[in-house]
């Protein structure tokens, strides 16, 4: 079964892959900047409570951001050094966040404050459970693929699991986070994921990876052998793969109703560096205070993927990898299809961060649009089998109830249909204004 | 300045544009402007692309931008919708078409509506559907594929013969772009594997005409390769701006434009149906857009609703025409085609302050003869009679008064083709039978004045007229055995259902050896052969008391007559 390629039935697109650019390259540390400002708002929910003051000494891993009320999660320090000041961060969206500026000194830089590991063999389920949830709260971890939902939160869930998936689609063109991961570390994923397979009581567990990415499907299947329980799946490849609810139907054939979690349907989705950060916790009490970052695109004079230590700046990225190879590149945080265009490089990479992405002229889009010719390749690709001409239509004519019962708020914003519009029409940037549009009429 | 930047993705995007797409479309349609060339010739070549470059230049002055060297021929859109055009055109069209048709595709077709993106119909069959409407003789000047310098002939549609295999390579008369399915069925490959159609539409569309032509008795396979519906199918029904952009809405339009093609086809005038079905469907795509929608993913318990009642849907339409085919055997199993809506409403047609109609039994069993009564004074008859014409048999209705006088006649229904042979349906050609009398039925015929270019169908009213006429004379005495004493050749003549049938009949030893029918117009494909088959029984009997020929009767007792005639004397 295993070896056989799956996709989700309907919808979806091919893009111009450009993994090439770094999936050979290993994974290599950015050594600590001058200064780092780690935003205290990297998960999905409120902003948590500063854990230090100014003038505060900390160690890699010390608990700088307490558990504020409401949905969150911890934040640690990703280097040695003095709290300088407490202010605010930019973000790639334009909105600002709290966050703690850290000025790295020259104490080690290497040892860093670490959790008791748990010895998980002798425990019962109950109490593996509870020791797990408490350990990945403790730790900070949230989703790694971007949606940056706490994860002790979803490991809480009520529903009964019977399949854990561990997200290696990774769609997105130039990213190569997962990819590595993967390659190098693939018997931590599978530890991972079989030790939140355990705790959810469920009785299989996949690792999904599309065949774009064929050495690191290699290690999967090689590592598959010494886990009875979880087997590699490859997926075709196919934008996109990795959204949650694509994954589940690709895998499983199993279909989250709308406005449903993959729980109701008996499914929990992990992405493949959320399980390596579980992994670590859980056997070495490691914290989650760094991340894997693809740097890539033409733009750049030398592609990496690089752990970078939370806080640290996109320009900080940038100047690792040599700098731009043209002037003014687009600098696009996260990937190229669902990413921020930036122009503030003082911007820190926070947990969400999974590329930095310098997008040379030829590279980035820049059509103007025409008036749509009817082709229905939108519509022929959504993953949501969403109408994106009939939708933006209405959302341009101000008639927004029509714009939501043609599945306006179903819609995921993967930017598919705007990707293929031969008339270039930027269908997303509408969809966006009428998601806003639409929230603040809730809101009213 | 860094605030107009444009945040939020995709920050990358296809290859694909507008202008590569009409190009990629009008790449396709070239293995049938191939077919074009090599069945019609050069001048066909002129015809398509003479459209497609006028259009092209007419549409620059409305493109954003205007006109530009590197692109002269635009986005490729003008250009398509006049390739699309020119292939529709008979070979025979004057060399002035392409431009006026041209003008129409840009100016009505497409520019009216706002340009490209927002024309409604199809500005291709926009312009076709004009020209059928305005000049139809111009646009169905049909030629022999491989002999187009020669005479016009007639499409299979208009009842010329063809074999499933010259239907599908396109050897037959017809819209020079539209004969060959072979070629069609290329062009549509390659637009599918390079993602620029889906199936839906093209699959729903010949599905839908196959299972109609089953439905209604016609041969399907016929169906879909005569005329213009692969070409429509491929083509016309899946042009991108007037058809439906849902996965469901496009099935549901491809069903409806097949369903109309064949109803069109079967029950009206027009031999091909393909131009008004797609147009009308056009009409309705904006309708189909919003009302047919997907469910999203994640609907499932919408989607199964929506599966049961697509099931029920079609149960309901299967048993629907299941009944209605039903009856409509039941029907002519009773024979009695005229249901008493037609008497009443002739009979109000042409006689005032009727009331009623009463079956008057007449000796003949061809003509059904109703006697019209005021209160309770018989004022005249309405006798059914009918002619065999081109391609169809022309029912006539013939209004008599009291002193057997035509008082008024209409055509109650044919199946001749509307641009030529429909015509008999003019005021102006029946006209002329006004004032007939039963005393002189022959000379119905021998006074014809038939309508130029449809002779056949003229002389089928004629015919049609003259039956109604004779609806008191009892039918002719059965012929005895010959009995033949003068060797030789002998000629006679005899009328047909259509005209006079020639003949020579040998006489050798007191036996009729060999009967050559010198001419006849008889129709083709029934009348022909019956004269075939009477004459080898007359042969065989010896004997002028043959059954005739079910179908042909008057043709097969044309024959007899001239016979008697040539051996009468």
């Amino acid at each position: 079964m295993s070896d056989s390629v799956k996709k989700f039935p309907i919808g979806g697109t091919h893009l111009p892959e450009e993994k090439g650019l770094t999936s050979d390259e290993p994974i290599i540390a950015l050594p600590v900047p001058a200064e780092v400002l780690i935003p205290l708002k990297q998960h999905l929910g409120v902003p948590v409570k500063p854990a230090v003051k100014v003038g505060d000494r900390v160690q890699r891993g010390t608990l700088i951001g307490h558990k504020a009320d409401g949905l969150s999660a911890r934040v640690h320090s990703s280097v040695a050094g003095e709290i300088t000041e407490i202010t605010d961060a930019l973000f790639p969206d334009g909105t600002r966040v709290p966050a703690i500026r850290i000025r790295a000194d020259q104490s080690d830089q290497e040892s860093e404050e670490r959790l008791e590991p748990i010895g998980i063999d002798g425990l019962s389920d109950a109490a593996f459970r509870d020791a797990i949830i408490r350990r990945v709260e403790e730790a900070g971890i949230v989703g790694l693929g971007g949606a940056t939902f706490p994860t002790h939160v979803k490991l809480a869930s009520t529903d009964a699991i019977d399949t854990v998936i561990v997200n290696g689609a990774e769609c997105e063109p130039y990213i190569t986070v997962d990819d590595r991961l993967m390659q190098e570390e693939a018997h931590k994923v599978f530890r991972g994921l079989d030790i939140v397979r355990r705790l959810l009581g469920a009785k299989q567990g996949y690792v999904a990876c599309e065949i774009n990415k064929p050495v690191a499907l290699e290690q999967l299947r090689k590592v598959a052998k010494d886990f009875p329980n979880i087997a590699a799946q490859a997926l075709d490849t196919r934008y996109p793969h990795g959204a949650e609810k694509h994954l589940v139907k690709a895998v499983l054939n199993r279909e989250v109703p709308i406005r449903a979690l993959p729980g109701s349907v008996g499914v929990l989705v992990n992405n493949v560096q959320t399980v390596c950060a579980i992994a670590d916790a859980v056997d070495e009490g490691r914290v989650l205070f760094d991340r894997v970052v693809t740097v890539s695109g033409h733009g750049v004079t030398t592609p990496r993927n690089l752990r970078v230590p939370l806080g640290a700046s996109v320009a900080n990225a940038i100047a690792f990898c040599d700098g731009e190879s043209e002037p003014d590149p687009a600098v696009i945080v996260g990937g190229p299809m669902t990413g921020m265009r930036v122009t503030d490089f003082t911007i820190p990479v926070t947990k969400a961060t999974s590329g930095i992405i310098l997008l040379t002229e030829t590279e980035y889009r820049g059509s103007l649009h025409m008036a749509c010719i009817r082709c229905g390749k939108c519509v022929e690709v959504c993953p949501m089998y969403l109408p994106p001409n009939r939708m933006t239509a209405y959302i341009n004519n101000d008639m927004l109830d029509e714009a939501i019962s043609a599945g306006l708020e179903a819609c995921i914003l993967c930017g598919a249909c705007q990707f293929v519009c031969p008339s270039k029409r930027p269908l997303l940037e509408w969809i966006n204004h009428g998601k806003a549009a639409a929230a603040a009429r809730r809101s009213r | 300045m860094k605030e107009t930047v444009r945040r939020s993705g995709p920050h990358i995007e296809s290859r694909d544009s507008v202008r590569r797409t009409m190009w990629e479309v009008s790449a396709a349609l070239l293995p049938a402007a191939a077919a074009a060339g090599i069945l019609f010739g050069p001048y066909a070549l002129y015809l398509i692309f003479a459209s497609a470059i006028t259009a092209s230049i007419l549409d620059r002055p409305f493109a954003p931008g205007g006109f530009s060297i590197k692109h002269p021929l635009g986005d490729g859109s003008a250009f398509l919708a006049g390739m699309l055009f020119g292939l529709t055109l008979a070979p025979g069209s004057p060399w002035w078409i392409p431009f006026f048709g041209a003008a129409v595709v840009v100016f009505i077709g497409k520019q009216a509506f706002g340009g490209i993106g927002h024309n409604v119909f199809n500005p291709a069959l926009v312009a076709r559907g004009i020209l059928l409407l305005a000049y139809p003789a111009l646009v169905t000047e049909w030629r022999l594929p491989l002999n187009y310098d020669t005479v016009t002939a007639a499409t299979p549609l208009e009842g010329a013969s063809a074999s499933y295999l010259e239907l599908f390579l396109g050897y037959i008369p017809g819209s020079i772009g539209e004969v060959s399915a072979l070629a069609l069925l290329i062009g549509a490959v390659y637009l599918f594997a390079r993602g620029y159609v889906g199936w839906r539409i093209s699959v729903g569309y010949l599905g839908a005409a196959v299972l109609t032509a089953l439905a209604l008795g016609m041969d399907p396979l016929f169906t879909i390769l005569s005329g213009s519906l692969m070409f429509a199918a491929l083509f016309m029904a899946t042009d991108m701006v007037t058809s439906p952009v849902g996965r469901g809405a496009r099935l549901i339009y491809g069903i409806g434009c097949g369903v109309l093609t064949v109803l069109i086809r079967r029950f009206t005038q027009y031999p091909e149906g393909v131009t008004f079905a797609v147009l009308l469907m056009n009409g309705i795509t904006p309708l189909l857009d919003v009302s047919i929608v997907d469910s999203f993913f994640g609907e499932v318990a919408k989607r199964r609703r929506r599966l049961i009642a697509a099931v029920a849907a079609v149960l309901v339409l299967v048993l629907g025409l299941g009944v209605g085919f039903g009856s409509g055997a039941l029907q002519r199993l009773v024979g009695d085609y005229y249901v008493d809506g037609t008497v009443r409403r002739d009979m109000r047609l042409f006689f005032d302050d009727a009331h009623h109609a009463l079956h008057y039994d007449s000796e003949r069993e061809d003509v059904r003869v109703e006697q019209v009564y005021r209160k309770t004074e018989p004022v005249g008859y309405l006798v059914y009679a009918s002619g065999a014409g081109y391609k169809s048999t022309i029912r006539m209705v013939v209004a008599l008064d009291m002193d057997e006088r035509v008082i008024g006649l209409r055509v109650v229904d044919h199946g001749e083709s509307a641009t030529l042979g429909g015509l008999v349906r003019r005021p102006s050609f029946l006209n002329q039978f006004l004032r007939r009398s039963t005393a002189e039925p022959a000379a119905v015929v021998d006074t014809l004045q038939p309508i130029t270019g449809a002779t056949v169908s003229s002389r089928a009213v004629a015919n049609a007229v003259e039956q109604a006429l004779l609806f008191r004379e009892a039918p002719r005495a059965p012929q005895t055995r010959l009995t033949l004493t003068t060797d030789g050749i002998f000629a006679g003549t005899g009328r047909g259902y259509n005209g006079p049938i020639r003949i020579e009949a040998t006489v050798d030893g007191n036996r009729v050896t060999a009967i050559d029918v010198l001419s006849h117009i008889e129709t083709p494909d029934i009348g022909a052969p019956a004269l075939r088959r009477i004459a080898d029984t007359v042969i065989a009997s010896q004997s002028l008391d043959v059954d005739v020929v079910s179908g042909a009767t008057a043709s097969s007792r044309g024959l007899l007559a001239a016979i008697h005639d040539a051996l009468d004397q």
